[in-house]
């Protein structure tokens, strides 16, 4: 029995007030695809309410504003899935959102959710990383914006503060060409509907010419407790020519910074020189999505 | 880069409990309106055996399939027939429902041969109806003879009763002896392609052939067919229990413990060979586990077609294709600097 | 305990319940609402059989707060078909083409299919296989769930389609009849035994061991039985007859008395009102316990010197293969493979979890239950409960697949316990976590072959160590072994044959009856050798095999001369045909 009470609510104000009130028994849920199962299989003593924003409409929906989109934390994965927009604006974070669980899972959770649960690869917040997204954080002494990047503090410990906060909004750049793009590569064990061996996101700008890469994020896990950047290799791409060679060197560079432990999907070997393996694919990947053959 | 291969695997597989009585035992009985209740302890755990057992009532009466239902495995109302294991209820119950539906098969012969003032070897029962073989025409409906037998006192329904020919144990020195009345053949072959850089591979179709004896339902036979080659690739790739050093189940759930989804299945071929088995059911004999048997060394035949390295332990994984690539590679290349 | 008033569209009807705050949406359906057309598998997430489609959208029930279905439009399996005699196409292709095996993943995949059939009408195979990602299927293999989803959505789609060609001509034989117990299970209706009730109907909890090897000093049931809504707590003590069973071997403990000797062996049954009281109250049984060393490798356990897991001695079964002279067919061997391999623990995995309710009928003792056999299961329990056969009654439950999973005794006797010693009906009803944790599962089997055969590829002699890890106790474990040695070598003649199979006892799971009793274990081991003494001697994989494949007139291992019945080359002749 992992709650006693289940509240639906109408409104981020509502929300908060009632977080307050419970002072620290409360937590939101949107899906509930993981807290759910937390609650049930390990159980959590202080909390006693669930407080369930998956009808708030003001925290769903997916636009365009600025150069960036706008996602409702509550915008379940399935509609991240099957955005037109996140596709061509966001390619990463609709790739993530595709690999992510099964139908069932995709339909009930939410990106929000998936963030706050903080695993460092859950699929979409690599790739949100990768992005440089924001996220809109509110509570009962108002509001801030943090980069999902600050959002993890270890596994499944998450900078959103359960009793008091609520993460409603994310912020993203938008990555298309020809300048720009995103893109996701993952390895496991099945090929659906089952955790990452590892994954990659990255994202990159190019020079106006598109010759040479002006920078780029590279997002790596599960090879740490967060989700990890590649920051050597992302400081080695920067003004890079966009060549093969170059792509080997920048892949190599994130292998050799990357200290993935054993696990039961992999050990520590492969995996190691699966993030050279899945950075230079990714990387080669983008450059299709920017139209430029890398040269040799 | 991807490279493809293709592997074989050959199995055999007896039929039953291995060097030891297991019989199974069936009632049959064959109601006045021609209908037919069978009655037999084998459980039906979804392989089919309550629908297979009534087409071999069926077939071994005459009438037709649609007449015949199964009550099974109810202690108190069924008699006993072994597990529902080691492949047998198709050979070993089929045979008890066999004997049993032939016993009243007898009986409807015994009395049309009176009824048609015919000798009853040249009689038959077919579709429902007894007739002298080659002049249809003249016919009797099984349900009449039914009635008529029950009008004189006899009731038709026979009792069936079947042990495996020669459950020897087997010598416990040398290991001789015949462990099995029967035994079912198969050959599987797996195409792969592999993906050197990671170690990946996809498994790009199965083809299984697997002598049934006969197929009493091919539908079935196909459904279990396609079900154990499946079950034998998850097997092969990502199945497998972990525990820690204090034996405590690190993979307690489906997010540990991986079976193939929709998606991590191929197309299966399923080719249904026939080579009748004396001893079984009009020829057929089982079909439930050799399925799940070859694939895996299907698999890792592939594997080596594909890429030249041979796994030694199952499940074979990406990251062991790609080890063991990786050492092959090394090997070569020290080679060659010699 | 909170409860709210909820309204809801349910298979086309609004419902108003008040629902526990707390409940799941799985529980609404099946305990409140007696819809038990929809599973739980595993109860969090992972499976699919708990499927229901909620504004259209295929959710899994297990983990969806049932409060949270409010102002929502929901689907089961039963609202599918207009009437049982007006299944939905759906349901009739799945029965057509031969998709329902056990039927235990159909009602979640029926759900699936229909609510990604209603936004794609005009799916592929593979888009059709994306949408069943989420649905586990143990039995079928997926390639007739897919065909059937296709030809409904043909169907629905107004287009006409092709029946099924048949093999045979006339005669009952050879049809592809579909399966006669097919209908309940695709509207739902089929009883599984997690499906069955019985009024005053109380439920049983298990407490299991959390040591692999320990002996049991104390077991504290004052808590437990405190507890409001507590029976009973059951241990060894409490059995009538013999606190022993074992398909082969009886060295296994109805509940563990002295000693446990594997993480999630039974020590003692809780009897309570309702399974959340059971279950509160199983966790508060103290035992107490010595712990002992454990072991968990086989080839560690069989060594003379290794502590003593049962008094007999850690080698269950030794089964020779002497078969000819080896060292003269190893002289004669032109061509020599060596190979070792081991292979892992796999689990049956079949998506029904172990259940069983037991009740008195007059003076009958009935068990309803998932079974494999249920003669096996009445004699065990008549035997350890005192009671004449005759008057135990073992009916099986529609069973959610097996695979030998489901032969030896799991819960079937903890709910005839109860029933005997309460008087009333007792329900039990495993989670996927202790099915996993306490049933049988596959021997992990560590291999050592050396295969010869001369130049003209001829295989001369073999020889093969089998090492099998049995787990705490003994279940199949001697069948397992010895059908392994038979077919140790494949199904090739050999005249020099030699084979060492053993069973080891060890601290770790039960290893028993699954699919293949061995074969799967070896043929990645023996297949491979094949193709390299072929490569040896310049034959390919399937020349090397028609050399030596078993026909009529082969001699086996055993020494068994074969007369009829040999498909094998054709099985081989049939491959080659798809591959030249």
């Amino acid at each position: 029995m992992g709650w006693a009470n289940y509240e639906l609510m109408g409104s981020v104000e509502e929300t908060i007030r009632r977080l307050t009130e419970e002072r620290g028994r409360a937590r939101v849920v949107a899906g509930g695809t993981d807290l759910v199962v937390q609650l049930m299989e390990e159980g959590q003593r202080e909390v006693s309410t669930l407080l369930d924003i998956s009808q708030i409409s003001e925290i769903r929906g997916i636009t365009e504003s600025d150069g960036h989109l706008l996602i409702g934390a509550a915008t379940t994965i399935s509609e991240l899935a099957s955005s037109e927009l996140i596709w061509e604006k966001a390619r990463a974070l609709a790739q993530g959102a595709r690999f992510l669980g099964s139908p069932q899972i995709r339909n009930v959770a939410t990106v929000g959710g998936n963030v706050v649960n903080a695993q460092p690869a859950a699929d979409t917040s690599i790739p949100l990383v990768a992005l440089g997204a924001e996220a809109k954080i509110v509570s009962s002494e108002g509001e801030r914006w943090v980069l999902v990047e600050e959002l993890f503090r270890g596994v499944g410990m998450s900078a959103v503060d359960p009793c008091r906060e609520l993460l409603t909004q994310f912020r993203v750049p938008v990555y298309e060409p020809p300048q720009r793009a995103s893109t996701m590569e993952r390895l496991a064990r099945r090929k659906a509907f089952t955790l990452p061996t590892l994954s990659v996101a990255v994202s990159v700008e190019s020079d106006r010419r598109r010759e040479r890469f002006s920078r780029a994020r590279i997002v790596v896990a599960p090879v740490a407790p967060v989700p990890w950047r590649a920051r050597r290799a992302e400081e080695a791409i920067k003004g890079a020519d966009l060549t093969k060679a170059h792509i080997r060197e920048v892949a190599a560079i994130a292998r050799e910074e990357a200290w993935p432990r054993e696990s039961l999907r992999g050990g520590v070997d492969y995996r190691k020189d699966m993030v050279e393996v899945l950075t230079s694919r990714a990387l080669v990947h983008v450059l299709s999505l920017l139209k430029r053959e890398p040269h040799e | 880069m991807k490279k493809r291969g293709r592997g074989i695997a050959s199995i055999y597989f007896g039929m039953g409990n291995t060097a030891k009585p297991n019989p199974s035992s069936a009632y049959v009985e064959l109601l006045e309106d021609g209908s037919c209740v069978v009655r037999c302890g084998a459980a039906d755990i979804g392989q089919g055996s309550d629908t297979a057992l009534c087409q071999i009532a069926a077939e071994a009466l005459g009438i037709s399939a649609e007449r015949v239902s199964i009550k099974s495995a109810d202690t108190l109302v069924t008699p006993e027939a072994g597990y529902s294991s080691a492949s047998r209820q198709t050979y070993v119950s089929g045979n008890a429902v066999r004997l049993a539906a032939e016993q009243v098969r007898q009986l409807l012969l015994r009395e049309g041969a009176e009824v048609m003032e015919a000798p009853l070897e040249d009689l038959t029962i077919e579709n429902d109806l007894v007739f002298v073989k080659g002049s249809p025409s003249r016919s009797i409906r099984v349900g009449e003879l039914c009635q008529r037998l029950r009008a004189r006192g006899i009731l038709t329904s026979g009792a069936g009763f079947f042990n495996p020919p020669t459950p020897e144990a087997l010598d416990p020195e040398t290991g001789a002896g015949i462990p099995y009345g029967a035994y079912s053949y198969a050959t599987q072959m797996v195409e792969v392609e592999v993906d050197t850089e990671t170690g990946e591979f996809e498994v790009l179709r199965v083809v299984a052939a697997h002598d049934v004896g006969r197929a009493v339902n091919p539908m079935a036979v196909e459904a279990q067919i396609e079900g154990g080659v499946i079950m034998g690739l998850g097997y092969a790739t990502m199945e497998e229990m972990v525990w820690d050093d204090k034996g405590r189940l690190l993979t307690p759930n489906f997010r540990t413990y991986l079976i193939p989804t929709a998606l991590d299945a191929p197309p299966v071929k399923a080719v249904i060979v026939e080579e009748p088995e004396p001893t079984g059911p009009f020829g057929a004999k089982g079909t439930g586990e050799p399925p799940a048997c070859p694939t895996a060394a299907a698999l890792i035949n592939a594997i080596y077609d594909a890429v030249g390295v041979t796994i030694s332990s199952l499940p074979v994984t990406a990251e062991k294709v790609y080890q063991a690539l990786k050492a092959k590679s090394s090997k070569e290349r020290e080679r060659s600097l010699c | 305990m909170s409860e709210r008033s909820i309204t809801f569209t349910l298979n086309g009807l609004k419902q108003t319940v008040r629902v526990g705050e707390h409940r799941l949406l799985i529980d609404l359906l099946r305990e409140d609402l007696g819809l038990t057309g929809t599973k739980r598998g595993c109860g969090n997430g992972e499976c699919g059989a708990c499927t229901v489609l909620i504004n259209g959208d295929p959710v899994a029930s297990c983990i969806y707060p049932a409060v949270k279905v409010d102002g929502r439009v929901v689907m089961t399996v039963e609202g599918l078909a207009k009437s049982p005699k007006d299944l939905h196409p759906l349901q009739t292709w799945f029965l057509k083409l031969g998709a329902v095996q056990c039927g235990f993943c159909i009602p979640g995949i029926l759900m699936s299919a229909k609510g990604f059939l209603e936004r794609r009408p005009n799916p592929t195979a593979e888009e059709v296989r994306q949408a069943l990602v989420g649905n586990l299927c143990r039995c079928g293999g997926y390639q007739k769930i897919i065909a059937a989803v296709l030809a409904a959505a043909a169907e629905l789609r107004g287009e006409s389609l092709g029946e099924r060609k048949e093999m045979s001509g006339g005669g009952a034989l050879g049809r592809s009849l579909p399966k006669l117990d097919g209908v309940p299970k695709v509207t739902g209706a089929a009883q599984f035994a997690a499906d069955l009730r019985r009024p005053g109907m109380l439920y049983g909890a298990m407490v299991w061991s959390p040591h692999p090897h320990a002996k049991i000093v104390e077991i504290d049931s004052k808590r437990a039985l405190s507890e409001e809504g507590v029976v009973a707590v059951l241990t060894a003590k409490d059995v009538p007859g013999p606190n022993a069973y074992g398909v082969i071997v009886k060295d296994q403990s109805f509940l563990a008395a002295e000693k446990v000797r594997y993480v999630g062996e039974p020590v003692a049954l809780v009897i309570g009102r309702d399974e959340f009281i059971a279950r509160l109250a199983a966790e508060k049984v103290r035992v107490s316990y010595e712990v002992l060393p454990p072991l968990f490798d086989p080839r560690e356990a069989m060594k003379p010197e290794a502590p003593k897991i049962h008094d007999r001695g850690n080698i269950l079964i030794h089964r020779k293969i002497r078969k000819g002279d080896i060292e003269k067919g190893f002289r004669q061997a032109e061509v020599i493979v060596e190979r070792d391999f081991t292979t892992q623990t796999v689990e049956h995995a079949y998506i029904e979890p172990e259940a069983a309710l037991a009740f008195w009928e007059g003076e009958m003792l009935v068990v309803h239950c998932c079974s494999q056999g249920p003669h096996y299961h009445r004699q065990e329990i008549a035997r350890m409960l005192n009671l004449p056969i005759s008057k135990v009654r073992v009916i099986q439950a529609t069973t959610g697949g097996g695979f030998g999973g489901k032969i030896d005794l799991s819960l079937q006797h903890f709910v005839a316990l109860g029933a005997f010693v309460t008087g009333k009906p007792v329900k039990m009803v495993w989670t996927r976590e202790e099915s996993f944790r306490t049933s049988t599962k596959r021997h992990a089997f560590y291999l050592r072959y050396r295969v010869g055969a001369t130049r003209d590829g001829r295989l001369c002699a073999a020889y093969a160590e089998i090492i099998g890890n049995t787990g705490a106790y003994a279940s199949f474990g001697p069948a397992v072994i010895t059908r392994s040695a038979t077919m140790a070598l494949g199904p090739y003649d050999c005249p020099n044959v030699h084979v060492d199979a053993y069973g080891v006892y060890t601290n770790s799971q039960i290893a028993g009856a699954m699919r293949g009793f061995g074969a799967p274990q070896m043929s990645p081991c023996h297949e491979p050798i094949m193709d390299e003494i072929g490569r040896r001697c310049g034959l390919s994989p399937l020349e090397i095999r028609r050399i030596n494949m078993l026909r009529v007139g082969s001699s086996t291992v055993t020494q068994q001369v074969l007369t009829a019945g040999v498909g094998a080359l054709e099985t081989l002749e049939k491959v080659a045909a798809e591959i030249e």
